[in-house]
Order: C-alpha cells, then sequence, then structure tokens
C-alpha cells in the first residue's frame, strides 16, 4: 500500500490559530521589552522587564509545550504539530538573520543562525520538548482509552538527544568548547 | 690628613686625580653612548626593574581607588596611592589579541597586523620585551598571551616564556595545563593568577640571588587572565560580593535576567543565568587578581627593589556592562575603550597618589618601558612615552589618537575607524550604522550623537581632517 507524504492545505487548518497565537504573544513580548525601557520608575521598570523576560524565555523556548497538544488535539498530523512548532523558533531566527545581517554578510548571517549557542537552545530545546508533549499527549489519549501504552522510544529518544546536544553546546566547559568549536568552524569557511 | 678610602683601599692624591680623569673621560663616553651601555646592575635605578601586570578586559571604574563602591582592589589601591593613575587611557583597537600586540609593539593594529582574534600574530614587529632583551635585561613573559597563530612564538630571547594554549589561549581558571620554555607542564597552584604569581616572583628572586656581577636589569611581563569569563574564582573570595547591590554600579536598566542577552549580544553558555550575578562573579575574580598583586608588591618590598623597580598595572581592554544595552568590550565607548593604568616609579613621580589627564594608549607601553630603560625608542613605534608626563603632571600631552576595529564574528559591531581628541569623539561604521559624534566634554556618557546636528556639523570637518592624518 502506498502512502501519501505530501501535506494538503487543509492539513495546516489545526495549526494556523494556535502557532499565530504563539508568534503573536512573542511579538507583543519582544516590542513591550523595549518600549519597557521608556519607563523611569526604574524599581517598576526592572520588575516588569524580569517578568517580562520570563515570558519570553517561555514563549520562545517552552511554546512547544503548549502549542504541540492543541495543535494535535485539533486534529493535526503529528508532522503538522510538529512543524507547528518549529513555527516560532523559525520567526526568532529571521529577526536574527535580519539583525545580523546589517553587520556582517548573508552567508555570515546564515552560519550565525545556524551555529549561535542561543539559536541551538531554542531549536534543539524544541526537539526535547516535542518529545514531553508527546508524551502528555498519550497520556491523555491513554485516559481516553484510545491507546494502551504511554512511553514510546521517539519521544523518549527526542528527550535524550536534546539534552545531550545541550550538554555540549551550553554546559561543558560552561559553554566555551562549543564556543571555541563554532569559532574554528566559522575560520575554516570564512577566513 | 685622613686618607681617603674607595673599597676600603687607601687612595692618595693622584689616585683622586687619576680617577676623576677617569670620570671625566666615562662621563664623555656617556654622552657619546645609550645610557644602557653603561648600566651594570639592578641597583642601577637608571636601568630600573620592570614589572608590567596586565588584567584582562578591566573595567576602568571597577577598582577600589577609581571609587568603586564594593570592590575590594588593596593591591591596585596601593599602587595608585605610590604612584601615578593615568584616568585617561584607551585601547587603540578594542579587542583583546590586537590591543595585547599594541602593548608588546607600540603600535597600531593596521601596523603590526593582528586586526582582530582570528588574525594571526606574525611575529613581523619587534616587542619591547626583545628591545629590552639585547638592550641587556633579564626578560620574562608569564601568563596570558592570546594572539591567533599556532601555539606559542618563537620567542628565544627571553629568559623564561610561561604561558598556556588550552582552549586558544584563554586557559582556564582552575588548573591550567602551563607551557614553561616550550614544555608543557601541570599546574602547581589550583588557581591561575597564584600560579602565574609564583613564577613571576621565582624569576624576580632567581635575578636578585645572582652573584652581582651576573645581575641585569629584568622585566617582567605578568599578564593575567581575571576578568574574562566563565568568571570563576577561588575559595574565599568566591561568593564575597553575593550581598552587594550591583544596581550602585550598573545602569538603571540592567534588570537582571534578560539583560546581557538581548540587543545583539553575543553569549555563551555560562552567560545564562542573572546578569546582577555574572557582575558579581566578575569583581570577584579582579579581586582575586588582585590578592596575588598584594603578594607580588610585598615580595619586591622584602627583596629591596621597591626603590628601583617600576610596578605597572594596566588592562588590554575595558568592560560594558549594560551601559547603552551592551555587553562586551567591542563597541567605541568610552566604557569598553578606557583602560586602567598606574604606574609607580617613586624616583621619577613629584606626586605620588596624583592622577594624569593626558590621553594615554595602550600602544604608549612599549616606548615607556624602553625610556624607563634608556632605549633608544624605535621609529616604528607609533606610541609615546609617558614618562615625561609621569615627571611633569602639567605637559599637554597628545592632541587626539585613532580607534580603529576590524569585526570580529561572531560579535556584531561592525569594523569602524575613528578618532578621539580631548573633546570629541568621531566614528565611522563600515556599515549597518550612522557615524558618531559626541561632546565628551558636554556629554561624557555618550548619549547625545552630534552627527548630522548644527554643533556636529560645525566639528566634523575638523575631526575628518584628523582622521585622515592619523589613518594615514
Amino acid at each position: 500500500m502506498e502512502h501519501n507524504t505530501s501535506i494538503r492545505k487543509s492539513d495546516w487548518k489545526p495549526a494556523v490559530v494556535p502557532v499565530s497565537v504563539a508568534v503573536g504573544i512573542w511579538l507583543f513580548l519582544h516590542f513591550l521589552y523595549e518600549i519597557l525601557g521608556l519607563i523611569e520608575n526604574v524599581s517598576l521598570y526592572r520588575n516588569l522587564a524580569s517578568i517580562n523576560w520570563i515570558l519570553l524565555v517561555i514563549s520562545v523556548g517552552f511554546s512547544a509545550l503548549v502549542v504541540y497538544p492543541v495543535v494535535f488535539f485539533r486534529g493535526a498530523s503529528k508532522r503538522i504539530c510538529i512543524l507547528a512548532v518549529f513555527a516560532l523558533p523559525m520567526a526568532w531566527s529571521v529577526k536574527e538573520f535580519i539583525r545580523v545581517s546589517a553587520t556582517v554578510t548573508i552567508a555570515e548571517s546564515l552560519f550565525y543562525v545556524l551555529f549561535t549557542p542561543v539559536q541551538i537552545l531554542v531549536f534543539v530545546g524544541q526537539v526535547g520538548l516535542i518529545g514531553v508533549a508527546d508524551i502528555y499527549c498519550r497520556i491523555r489519549l491513554k485516559q481516553r482509552k484510545e491507546i494502551s501504552r504511554v512511553m514510546g522510544p521517539v519521544p523518549l529518544s527526542a528527550i535524550f538527544l536534546s539534552v545531550l546536544i545541550l550538554y555540549f553546546v551550553l554546559i561543558r566547559g560552561g559553554g566555551y568548547d562549543f564556543h571555541l568549536a563554532v569559532k574554528m568552524i566559522y575560520r575554516s569557511l570564512f577566513l | 690628613m685622613k686618607k681617603k678610602t674607595i673599597n676600603n683601599k687607601e687612595i692618595g692624591r693622584r689616585d683622586l686625580i687619576k680617577l676623576a680623569g677617569s670620570a671625566a673621560t666615562l662621563g664623555m663616553l656617556k654622552s657619546a653612548f645609550p645610557d644602557f651601555l653603561f648600566a651594570s646592575s639592578a641597583k642601577d635605578v637608571r636601568r630600573p626593574n620592570i614589572v608590567y601586570i596586565l588584567g584582562d578586559n578591566h573595567n576602568a571604574d571597577t577598582i577600589g581607588y577609581a571609587g568603586h563602591p564594593f570592590i575590594k582592589t588593596p593591591g591596585m589601591d596601593r599602587l595608585a596611592r605610590e604612584g601615578v593613575v593615568f584616568e585617561q587611557t584607551y585601547n587603540t583597537t578594542s579587542l583583546c589579541s590586537p590591543s595585547r600586540a599594541s602593548i608588546l609593539t607600540g603600535q597600531y593594529a593596521h601596523n603590526h597586523g593582528v586586526k582582530n582574534n582570528h588574525t594571526p600574530w606574525t611575529g613581523q614587529s619587534t616587542t619591547f620585551l626583545e628591545h629590552l632583551s639585547r638592550s641587556g635585561y633579564a626578560t620574562a613573559f608569564i601568563g596570558k598571551w592570546h594572539m591567533p597563530g599556532e601555539g606559542l612564538p618563537e620567542m628565544p630571547f627571553l629568559d623564561l616564556f610561561v604561558s598556556y594554549t588550552y582552549r586558544e589561549g584563554q586557559g582556564a581558571y582552575f588548573n591550567c595545563p602551563m607551557v614553561v620554555n616550550g614544555k608543557e607542564v601541570p599546574s602547581r597552584k589550583p588557581y591561575i593568577t597564584e600560579e602565574i604569581n609564583d613564577y613571576a616572583i621565582e624569576f624576580m628572586e632567581q635575578q636578585v640571588n645572582k652573584p652581582e656581577v651576573e645581575q641585569k636589569p629584568f622585566c617582567v611581563y605578568l599578564s593575567h587572565r581575571p576578568g574574562h569569563p566563565p568568571f570563576q574564582s577561588p575559595e574565599g573570595i568566591s561568593g564575597m560580593y553575593d550581598e552587594e547591590d550591583v544596581m550602585k554600579v550598573l545602569p538603571p536598566h540592567a534588570d537582571s535576567m534578560w539583560y546581557g542577552k538581548t540587543k545583539g549580544n553575543v553569549f555563551q553558555g555560562i552567560m545564562m543565568g542573572s546578569y546582577h550575578n555574572q557582575y558579581r562573579r566578575y569583581c570577584e575574580t579582579l579581586t582575586a587578581m588582585d590578592r596575588d598583586i598584594v603578594t607580588l608588591l610585598n615580595k619586591i618590598d622584602e627583596l629591596g627593589l621597591r626603590d628601583n623597580t617600576v610596578v605597572i598595572y594596566m588592562g588590554d581592554n575595558g568592560m560594558q556592562w549594560g551601559t547603552h544595552d551592551r555587553h562586551g568590550i567591542r563597541e567605541p565607548y568610552e566604557e569598553s575603550a578606557r583602560l586602567p593604568l598606574v604606574i609607580r616609579a617613586p624616583w621619577l613621580v613629584p606626586d605620588p597618589g596624583m592622577s594624569r589627564r593626558q590621553l594615554s594608549l595602550n600602544i604608549d607601553i612599549a616606548p615607556t618601558m624602553l625610556d624607563f630603560a634608556g632605549v633608544p625608542i624605535p621609529r616604528e613605534m607609533d606610541g609615546q612615552s609617558l614618562v615625561p608626563i609621569l615627571k611633569n603632571g602639567n605637559l599637554q600631552g597628545r592632541e587626539a589618537f585613532l580607534m580603529e576595529y576590524w569585526r570580529y564574528y561572531p560579535e556584531n559591531t561592525p569594523s569602524y575607524v575613528g578618532v578621539r581628541t580631548r573633546r570629541h569623539k568621531y566614528i565611522r561604521f563600515e556599515r549597518g550604522r550612522d557615524p558618531w559624534l559626541f561632546d565628551l566634554e558636554n556629554d561624557p556618557g555618550e548619549m547625545n550623537n552630534l552627527y548630522g546636528t548644527p554643533t556636529g556639523n560645525a566639528v566634523l570637518p575638523q575631526m575628518k581632517e584628523l582622521l585622515a592624518q592619523l589613518n594615514r
């Protein structure tokens, strides 16, 4: 039997609203952060900025935990769920690409969005969170008695892989080892 | 009549006449040759010992003597009390490797060729250490080299070369493997500042303990790692600023978490977490370094070298902690470009404990060293000796200097070139930004860019002219 692997336009429908809301919240918080700088009361500013920071981190770094289950229970396939999760990190990367390309070449800007630790943190982090979100969805399905087994090798592998990569990028050597490795690759490509 | 004696030997009138004649001949000869040919021992103040201590990314205001509200730097404070603080000291290229090369060679980066942390040190320019070595100094380079290239350079003229290649020459705060005269050896002390300080002290002791006929003046170049990230300090210092209110120092908008990770500030893994704590840890590394400066100064006293040893403390770059929404060392703001510099030379300075406001630069260090040693300053050096200003605080000093920077991936400060006068700063970026023009007398915080304004337009032609002259 042959499977149809292409995605039809209607397949995206369950993802449109959740993705738009997620990107919209991020954009709102991003611009709010810029505007907060205008507040002259330092104490008020710092409190608001700290709250804003937490919300920004959640919106960019942890959106998978919300987007994936919402899109999934709106009837989307897992492939659509995964693509929907990466919409916000992609938007973030476009913003970063535009910002960086004001200073460096297009090729270097691309290298930047692919290899900067914060970019990797956002993208690889989503992989692990997709694993967590998928387990959550399976728990819900099991409660509804639609499936019998919660744990599977795919979501667990995603979590493990994500933690492993983030260890090498951010934690090993205080992040400095990875920083040096990226600089080495940069030099071999661009100098 | 009581006979005169020299070295416990009685001498007569005839001997005295001969001696006077010899002294006069020697005097005439001395005026015809460089001073260093006549120096014989480290006790000769005209050929002083030199101890040059270099910090890393040390913001010029993050020192006790500069009025910082909580950092403890008794060693640097002592130097300031007994020496002279140069309040207006700048680097000419605000980045580690170019600035270090400028310090060693006395040249602008466009002349020595180390334009950023990717472009290698070729050894094409002569360091002041080599000049001193040729003129009879015992020389030691101890600590952070940190210039790009394959490992460490060949510097056979050095009597001692202690450095490290770990992590592209950045080293590590704890248990950093060392390279001593080309041989890799394990660290003897756990913390890096103690480790390299010990090498400096041992070198000084060796020089002093040599038989008098073998003694030479010495120069120690002691290059520290604090305050480079990731900030780590030893037991007893780690955590000592936990309770300090960093908002007394950081700008009001430097909130605790997100700051330093936005606005295009690149960060490594370790820069995650509280920005305020990052600043505390930074201060702790500087205090750790200062603890070893105290030890070193005490050792200089103990060895009886205080009155014939120049001691200099300086930073390679400043450090911007959140001002203008920036974190780092690359932007041409005062916080990045201005350096701490204090020089103690008791026999030269008429007013210890005072400061100098003349513009001084990292490229002035090499010619200053040579001037201390009585070695002619080569024409290739772009800097000027600070010795005349040390002696006389009323001298005018230079009018302007060149600021240059070549972009350094992954940081996103564009390449720039500019000129800094006593009053103004004009910066022209390669791409992505409008030029800057600041009146530092009326706007020391560099908040009001005058470029394109009537006030700015009045100054701009003169600044462009100066830039063209300096950049020739």
